[in-house]
C-alpha cells in the first residue's frame, strides 16, 4: 500500500470477496518497501528525478492522474486481512499449504516451520 | 468536448502503470501519457548501506528477474573489492542468468501474450488471461508452467 491508488484497490479488494488473503512480505507487513517510510517523499522522488540518468529538465513530474503517495503501510492497516502468506517469495511449500487448506474449507494458517527468512 | 481514457491497470506487463488518451473536441487522439505509478525508493533507500547487503535488496526490485539484480550488485561488489572471479563462478552465474531468460521468456509468452495470441485482441477482457487458457487450452498453461519451473528449478539448485 504505497499510493492512494492502491488503497482504494484494496477496499474494493475487501468489498467484493469473502476472503482476502494477503501473499507476499511486501504485503503481510510491508517488507523491503517500508524502507521508503525512512525518508521525506520529497527526497525519493529528487533521487529519481535529478540524478545524472533520469528526465533532462528534472522536474518532478506532477499530474491529476498520479495517485499520491501516503505512508508505505501493510494491506491490514487498510483492509480486515483473514490469512497471511508471508515470505520473499512465499516458498512453494507456504503456497501450497495455503491453497490446499482453502480448498478444504479452513483459513490458513501457516505453520513456523514452512516459514523462513527469505 | 474532450475526453479521458484510462487504462489501468496495464496488464502485459510487469510492474504497475496506467495509460491515460486524451481526445480533442473531434474525438480524435491528443495526447497520450504512459503513468508509472509506482515508486519504491530502491535508489534512494540503498545509499548509505553496506555494499554487500545489494545482492540481498536488489533482487526484491522485481520477481521475475530478480536474478539479474543479484548479479549486477555481485559485480558492483567485485570491483569495488578489485576481484576476480574463478572460471567455474563465472560459469555458474552465467548459468543461473541463462535459466533465469528461460523463466522470464516463458512466463511472458505463456502468461502474459498467450491470451491475446490465442483469444483474439477482441476477446472479452474477463476471458482474455491467464485463466481463460487455463479453463480453455490447458496443455498451454501447463508446458508454460513446466517451461518455467525448468528454469526456476536451476536457480535454485545452482544460484542456493
Amino acid at each position: 500500500m504505497s499510493n492512494e491508488h492502491d488503497e482504494e484497490v484494496a477496499k474494493k479488494l475487501r468489498a467484493n470477496c469473502k476472503i482476502l488473503m494477503v501473499w507476499g512480505d511486501c504485503a503481510c507487513f510491508v517488507g523491503i518497501c517500508a524502507m521508503r517510510n525512512l525518508f521525506p517523499k520529497e527526497e525519493i522522488l529528487q533521487r529519481y528525478y535529478s540524478t545524472e540518468s533520469t528526465s533532462k529538465d528534472s522536474k518532478i513530474p506532477t499530474s491529476e492522474d498520479l495517485p499520491p503517495l501516503t505512508e508505505v503501510k501493510p494491506v491490514n492497516q487498510v483492509v480486515k486481512v483473514d490469512c497471511y502468506v508471508p515470505g520473499c517469495p512465499p516458498s512453494a511449500k507456504a503456497i501450497h499449504y495455503a491453497l490446499a487448506e482453502l480448498l478444504e474449507g479452513r483459513i490458513p494458517v501457516l505453520p513456523g516451520e514452512i516459514m523462513r527468512f527469505d | 468536448m474532450s475526453k479521458k481514457i484510462v487504462i489501468e491497470p496495464v496488464t502485459r506487463l510487469e510492474g504497475h502503470g496506467k495509460v491515460t488518451i486524451l481526445l480533442d473536441d473531434n474525438g480524435n487522439v491528443d495526447k497520450t501519457r504512459f503513468h508509472v505509478t509506482q515508486v519504491r525508493g530502491f535508489e534512494k533507500f540503498c545509499e548509505g548501506r553496506l555494499f554487500w547487503e545489494m545482492p540481498v535488496i536488489t533482487p526484491r526490485i522485481c520477481g521475475i528477474c530478480p536474478v539479474s539484480h543479484h548479479l549486477a550488485s555481485a559485480k558492483a561488489g567485485d570491483a569495488i573489492l578489485g576481484v576476480k572471479l574463478t572460471p567455474t563462478a563465472e560459469k555458474l552465474r552465467r548459468l543461473i542468468h541463462m535459466a533465469q531468460m528461460v523463466q522470464s521468456h516463458a512466463l511472458h509468452f505463456f502468461y502474459l501474450a498467450s491470451p491475446d495470441l490465442l483469444f483474439g485482441m477482441d476477446a472479452d477482457p474477463a476471458k482474455r488471461n491467464i485463466m481463460g487458457v487455463i479453463a480453455e487450452a490447458p496443455e498451454i498453461a501447463v508446458k508454460g508452467v513446466k517451461i518455467r519451473a525448468f528454469g526456476q528449478k536451476n536457480n535454485r539448485d545452482d544460484g542456493g
